[in-house]
């Protein structure tokens, strides 16, 4: 109660970094998997490369994704995991989520 | 872009991207739909015994063929994907239920080559035992995948394989007819899917993005 009188907009608490849409669909997808190349997340998030990088990249400075790159035949292979640390950070806007979802 | 917080779905969409998406699976179960509709002339041809090993071998072939096709074009065009535990235990159950009505089909061929079972030429069409268990076995394993992945067109395809059997029992001329239509139906969509699978998705190389 008191906390809902200090902060009137229960939407601000949640996780911002995974908020964004582009973002929640990055991890969304990464939840539901152990891994994942660049390409598929591409097609399952119709994301642009660029955009599918940027945000890859504020996740994985974030420690909520991992991403390992690797050469094969000559080109980038690059592949995505969620750590713990996102998944635990997932688990819990989803459960903040539900909250406001309920008020 | 829409952001899809169904969890359970959102596996399934991707399970069914990466193993159902490009037909291979439609073309293998439509093929051998197909080889199922050649079995009375293969075994006229080469015998109860020998038909069952026939019937193994090319069905191996045409699965490691359409394995190889999925080799030679998921990871360039859908990307590669390592799915977590829940989904890898549901994989081994299904290939641990596979492999036992498998061994089922096989021991009912080969005892039926060895006329163990009584003659059910009255209501079968002149084919026994192992036929129905071979529906059987592949009504189960079409109606899972279609029930748990909720690859939907799996029920038409199940709703075809069924409506073989009665169909091959009644029909005054070649009993395999039924399976080969079925096979071919099943043959084409896997085609059309390809088809469509190779224009949505081109072949890829990952981009370098600073």
């Amino acid at each position: 109660m008191a906390d809902e009188q200090k902060n009137p907009n229960p939407v601000s608490g949640l996780d911002q970094l995974i908020h964004a849409p582009a973002r929640l669909n990055i991890i969304t997808q990464l939840y539901v998997v152990e891994s994942a190349d660049f390409i598929f997340l591409k097609n399952l998030t119709g994301l642009t490369w660029g955009n599918l990088s940027a945000h890859l990249s504020k996740l994985e400075d974030a420690g909520y994704v991992e991403v390992e790159k690797t050469i094969v035949n000559k080109k980038t292979h690059s592949v995505a995991a969620l750590t713990n640390t996102g998944r635990a950070a997932f688990e819990a806007y989803k459960q903040k989520m539900m909250e406001v979802l309920d008020k | 872009m829409s952001t899809n917080l169904d969890l359970k779905q959102t596996e399934k969409a991707s399970y069914r991207l990466a193993a159902f998406g490009d037909g291979t699976a439609d073309l293998t179960l439509g093929l051998s739909y197909i080889l199922l509709g050649l079995y009375p002339i293969s075994r006229a041809a080469f015998g109860p015994l020998l038909n069952a090993a026939f019937f193994l071998v090319v069905l191996y072939g045409i699965v490691f063929l359409t394995a190889l096709i999925r080799k030679k074009l998921g990871p360039s065009r859908i990307g590669i994907v390592e799915f977590g535990d829940r989904i890898k235990k549901r994989g081994r159950y299904l290939t641990i239920i596979t492999a036992i009505l498998a061994a089922l089909m096989i021991l009912t061929w080969f005892l039926s080559s060895r006329d163990q079972f009584p003659d059910t030429s009255g209501w079968l069409g002149g084919y026994g035992f192992e036929f129905v268990v071979s529906l059987i076995v592949l009504v189960i394993l079409v109606g899972g995948l279609a029930y748990t992945l909720g690859v939907r067109r799996y029920y038409f395809y199940g709703v075809l394989l069924a409506a073989c059997f009665p169909l091959q029992a009644f029909l005054p001329f070649y009993e395999g007819a039924p399976f080969l239509a079925a096979g071919a139906i099943i043959t084409f969509s896997g085609v059309v899917i390809l088809a469509r699978f190779l224009k949505k998705y081109p072949p890829l190389d990952e981009e370098e993005v600073s």
